[in-house]
């Protein structure tokens, strides 16, 4: 399925989605569409949820809008454990170190030290028996160094039924992808119901891919797109395995931006509103479309561009580290509200174990006023073993921007925990902030219930849970040079064998005086042992 | 008089009293002498001690003697026959024979059977059922009928479960024969010894290269390939297909290893080589033909796809490839213009799996009315009944050759005969024995060698319980109990090979001994060379005052 919106800055997204309905204890021993390898994964590991995102570049929500499926810059991966699992720490290990294997990313380098428990913003997204959740089931950790390249993009396509010989994967070439602004692949499982009455439960993977092109970096001159522009060749025709396949193409800024026109004409065009918002989709049903030689989608403008004044979503945050040197500092996180209400969000921090915060330092600014937090929920971490999490309910003013500050130290780490090139400086996770919005501009998440781009229209809800995250951050440890150990070794025992000579001379041995005839010195007997063997010659001589 | 006498007073000594002059050199020599026994007597061994690589005392001795010790299967045959003194006689010329093979020591016990018995069993198959075919594992009936002609052509028949049916006239030699060839494959037994001992002097036999090399468990994965799902539609119930025929057989298996049966669907996964057209001929439909050296090139782009993340279990796999209607049928040729045997259109590829052909039938693919994809029905009889037959060579069950006016009851519907999975019990135990012992070997050996590897209490416990295990299980053979044996070489094979494969072995093995040197020499060589060379100060003093003591005593 793919779901292309344009609009302000060109951006195209790409949304894949496979489902399969096995369910009963032996799910994952016999697969069919549903991928063999990563079912075997989650069956083994006792995987309730499972949410793998792997992204390359940063979501701008202040000029992009709200993304279909939200994602942390670098590896992001939290997965809700089934009630029956013990261990859970050991199993998570296991199960990182399983899905790197798979998709060829370093989440092998997760583990307790960490990942986070958090106990509101993470809620399973599937089909729940027991409605009392227990957060310990529940682990969350990002890798934001991580960098996703086609390594990522390959094991990714292979999960698909049709891998990327046929249907939308074929799109997806490497070349053409890692060009982007902003790429992001995503493996998501959940149970979910297999009918209304929820009698039975089977299992949903959503593959999605995000991305976004900014056409005039790509070296092209207008803003005009077409498939073959973007992924560089046209689609030859749907994936036999698949129930539907869909194109939509986001033309509601026809009537108030820069209109423009499509090649070839849409199936269908859908009108949704959703959450007080209209939106206009011009749809294509790829599977009623007759295939004689590649499709190709073009849009082509009737004007040139025109830059208006960017309105930004109703929420967004950006970050930020304060303070000088290199023993003091803080994070700063703005949250700006541009809700004519106030609103209810859950702030999610996540500091690594060697970044230690103090919470008497936590302070809630919003225009001047200090703001108290509703609810705090603080874990603090533990050196290598386990992260600082912190949760904050707060309730942020009608416009405004809302500062969170909080301040940490920097701490000397053992000398073999640093990574190689550790000047590069260390990264922090992006925080993530949970809101419930009461409107549905600029939103496109999925609804609850449905799994496709298609059951998002007309879903108007009474409100649409959205999850920000913010930029990764990265700081510059105390760094030492790597030799010293080796150096101090060598100088500590030249200067204690220094020390001895004389010491254990003093001590052992006394200077006399000695007439020169009887000191037989070394170079003496030397001299007298070389020349025994001349004197018999000379006197020859 | 000060105990630390400055320069100046030493210069002033020189000439000064002789006692006072002694005094002094023994305190030196007294700090001399204290130096050595801080540095060498209590500092070397104490520096020895502290870097000393971490090592629980190991039974050397115990896993060295492994070696003498004889692998022997003792195994009970019961020779039942009408008249005791032929029984009697068949058992000396047996015993005569089995006294040369090394590797088995057959215990005769002569009975003799009540004609009735025989006389109201109407067929072999009653026999089989009846109470006298029940035995011990490991152990075999040599059962005279003496009307075995109604039943069968053949002189012997071996049965389903431990029995060897004879007929009266049948020669001691041939028993022997089907007792070594069949029963006892001895020969597979030492070719695979001799293989594990020495792989490089003598090989596996057949049967040997096709069975998997022994682990505790083994994934069964069944792939159906559908290289063109636009054109083929496969509405099979695959699991039900595993349930119905696989299931069974490795229930069977299951006190030998654990089994799990997992199946998979792949679709756009094409033939890697291009299959060459036989043009239609008179008697010869048009077809296309797979030759038989280019199925390796088949499995290679498989693998991709058959992997697990998860298991670390060998993974023996089955494929059914469904060529779509346009390559089809698709035949393999053994050699130019011959097809493989039997028209079976699978192959086997040992230590790994099997793949079948499935073709489409000609009249779906004939009939234009028929739009695509065409619905292809699974034969499963067919497909599951060569997968079995593949999974029994993997297994370790070997295709046995013919012996003359000799022959076997066909196969029940659980796919082994009783004393097939003796033989393989017998395969596995000799294995595991010897690929412990060979283990516990090559540990020991190493250690010897490299004085880096770190032995914890956790290895060193797997360590013991693999050698005292090896010892039960030769121990258990000796007693003829095979299951109880099984069970041993099981332990001892699990034990050693997680001892050997422990990761804490390595722990230190990165920290080689020449940049242990470069960090303690700045130190030690400075330090060591002056307390050495006093120890000459230290001898000369030491011998002067025993020269003294002599003059005192002779004064």
């Amino acid at each position: 399925m793919v779901y292309s919106k344009n609009d302000w800055n060109k951006l195209l997204k790409m949304f894949t989605t496979v489902w399969d309905a096995p369910s009963g204890p032996q799910m994952f021993q016999h697969c069919h569409l549903f991928p063999r390898a990563l079912g075997e994964v989650a069956g083994r590991h006792n995987v309730q949820e499972l949410h793998v995102t792997l992204t390359e570049g940063l979501w701008r929500y202040e000029y992009w809008g709200f993304p279909v499926s939200d994602a942390a810059p670098g590896a992001e991966l939290w997965t809700w454990f089934r009630n029956d699992t013990k261990d859970v720490d050991n199993i998570w290990k296991k199960l990182t170190g399983a899905l790197s294997g798979l998709l060829c990313a370093s989440l092998n380098f997760i583990g307790t030290p960490n990942s986070l428990s958090p106990e509101y913003s993470f809620r399973p997204t599937g089909v729940v028996k027991n409605s009392n959740l227990n957060s310990s089931f529940v682990r969350y950790a990002t890798l934001p160094r991580e960098i996703v390249c086609t390594e990522n993009l390959t094991p990714w396509k292979k999960l698909l039924p049709c891998d990327s010989k046929k249907g939308f994967a074929s799109l997806l070439n490497a070349g053409h992808i890692h060009n982007t602004n902003y790429h992001s692949l995503g493996l998501h499982i959940r149970p979910v119901c297999k009918d209304a009455k929820c009698t039975e439960v089977s299992i949903e993977l959503r593959q999605t891919v995000s991305l976004v092109y900014d056409m005039m970096i790509l070296g092209f001159q207008n803003q005009d797109w077409s498939l073959r522009k973007l992924f560089g060749l046209g689609l030859s025709g749907p994936c036999p395995l698949a129930t539907s396949s869909f194109i939509y193409v986001d033309v509601t800024s026809n009537e108030t931006g820069t209109p423009y026109q499509l090649q070839p004409e849409p199936t269908e065009v859908i009108t949704s509103i959703r959450g007080g918002y209209e939106s206009k989709f011009k749809v294509y049903n790829i599977q009623k479309m007759s295939f004689t030689h590649m499709l190709n989608i073009v849009a082509t403008y009737s004007t040139p561009k025109v830059y208006a004044v960017n309105v930004p979503p109703v929420l967004y945050a950006s970050r930020y580290i304060v303070g000088y040197g290199q023993e003091r500092g803080g994070i700063v996180t703005k949250i700006h509200n541009n809700h004519w209400k106030h609103l209810d969000i859950i702030y999610l921090e996540n500091i690594p174990w060697f970044l230690p915060i103090y919470l008497h330092t936590l302070r809630v600014v919003a225009g001047g006023k200090e703001i108290t937090p509703i609810l705090k929920k603080y874990v603090p971490g533990k050196e290598r073993s386990r992260p600082y999490s912190l949760e904050v309910l707060l309730r942020i003013p009608a416009r405004s921007v809302t500062e969170i500050y909080i301040e940490f130290d920097y701490v000397f780490l053992k000398w073999q925990e640093y990574p190689p090139d550790a000047n590069h400086g260390f990264y922090i996770g992006s925080a993530i902030i949970s809101a419930y919005l009461p409107v549905g501009k600029n939103y496109m998440g999925l609804p609850q219930a449905g799994p496709t781009i298609y059951s998002s229209f007309n879903a108007s809800r009474e409100g649409f849970l959205l999850q920000l995250r913010t930029e990764s951050l990265i700081i510059t440890l105390p760094t030492p040079d790597f030799s010293m150990p080796y150096n101090v070794i060598c100088l500590a025992c030249t200067v204690v064998a220094l020390a001895f000579g004389p010491l254990h001379n003093i001590t052992t041995k006394r200077l006399c005086m000695k007439d020169g005839n009887s000191c037989n010195g070394l170079l003496i007997r030397l001299k007298s042992m070389l020349f025994k063997g001349r004197k018999p010659q000379a006197q020859a001589h | 008089m000060s105990s630390h006498p400055s320069t100046t007073e030493e210069i002033k000594t020189v000439g000064d009293l002789p006692v006072e002059k002694i005094d002094k050199t023994d305190y030196r020599i007294y700090a001399a002498i204290s130096y050595f026994v801080i540095l060498i007597v209590i500092g070397l061994p104490l520096w020895w001690k502290t870097t000393e690589v971490y090592r629980v005392p190991l039974p050397y001795t115990r896993i060295a003697a492994l070696n003498e010790s004889d692998f022997v299967l003792v195994t009970n045959v019961t020779i039942a026959s009408l008249d005791i003194d032929r029984g009697k006689q068949l058992a000396s010329d047996l015993d005569n024979f089995f006294k040369t093979s090394k590797l088995f020591k057959v215990h005769f016990v002569v009975t003799q059977v009540q004609k009735q018995i025989l006389a109201s069993a109407q067929s072999i198959q009653a026999l089989e059922l009846s109470s006298v075919s029940r035995r011990q594992a490991g152990d075999i009936l040599l059962l005279e009928v003496p009307g075995l002609p109604r039943f069968t052509p053949s002189q012997v028949l071996v049965g389903r479960r431990r029995i060897v049916y004879f007929a009266t006239d049948t020669s001691s030699v041939k028993l022997t024969e089907v007792l070594q060839q069949w029963l006892f494959q001895e020969e597979t037994l030492q070719r695979m010894i001799s293989s594990m001992v020495s792989p490089t002097k003598s090989e596996l036999d057949l049967a040997g290269r096709r069975r998997m090399p022994t682990a505790s468990a083994y994934d069964v994965m069944v792939t159906i390939v559908n290289p063109d799902p636009e054109k083929v539609q496969l509405n099979w119930d695959l699991q039900e297909a595993i349930e119905n025929f696989l299931s069974p057989f490795l229930r069977n298996l299951a006190p030998l290893a654990d089994y799990n049966v997992k199946s998979q669907w792949l679709y756009f996964v094409p033939l890697q080589v291009q299959p060459k057209l036989v043009p239609e001929q008179p008697g010869i439909r048009k077809h296309f033909a797979l030759s038989e050296e280019l199925l390796p090139h088949i499995i290679t782009p498989l693998e991709k796809k058959l992997a697990s993340h998860v298991s670390q279990n060998p993974c023996l796999n089955f494929v059914v490839y469904v060529p779509p209607c346009s390559e089809s049928p698709l035949y393999i040729y053994r050699q130019e213009g011959v097809i493989l045997r039997g028209g079976v259109n699978a192959f086997l590829s040992p230590r790994w799996g099997g793949i079948i052909i499935h073709n489409p039938p000609q009249d779906i693919c004939d009939n234009t009315t028929v739009v695509e994809p065409k619905p292809v029905e699974a034969d499963w009889s067919k497909i599951m009944g060569t997968f079995l037959a593949q999974l029994r060579l993997l297994v370790g069950v070997p295709e046995l050759d013919d012996i003359p006016r000799v022959s076997m009851l066909p196969l029940a519907a659980s796919g082994m005969r009783q004393w097939e999975l003796d033989s393989l019990y017998r395969v596995r135990i000799m294995e595991q024995l010897t690929s412990a012992m060979l283990t516990l070997q090559s540990l020991s050996q190493l250690l010897g060698e490299i004085s880096n590897i770190v032995i914890d209490d956790e290895v060193g416990d797997s360590i013991q319980e693999a050698v005292s295990a090896v010892e039960r299980g030769i121990e258990l053979l000796h007693q003829g109990n095979l299951l109880a044996a099984f069970e041993a070489s099981k332990q001892a094979f699990l034990s050693a090979e997680a001892a050997f494969t422990d990761p804490s072995l390595l722990a230190l093995l990165y920290f080689p001994d020449d940049q242990k040197y470069a960090v303690y020499i700045p130190l030690f060589l400075p330090v060591m060379i002056p307390v050495l060379m006093s120890l000459k100060n230290i001898y000369l003093w030491a011998a002067s005052k025993v020269r003294h003591k002599g003059k005192e005593k002779v004064d």
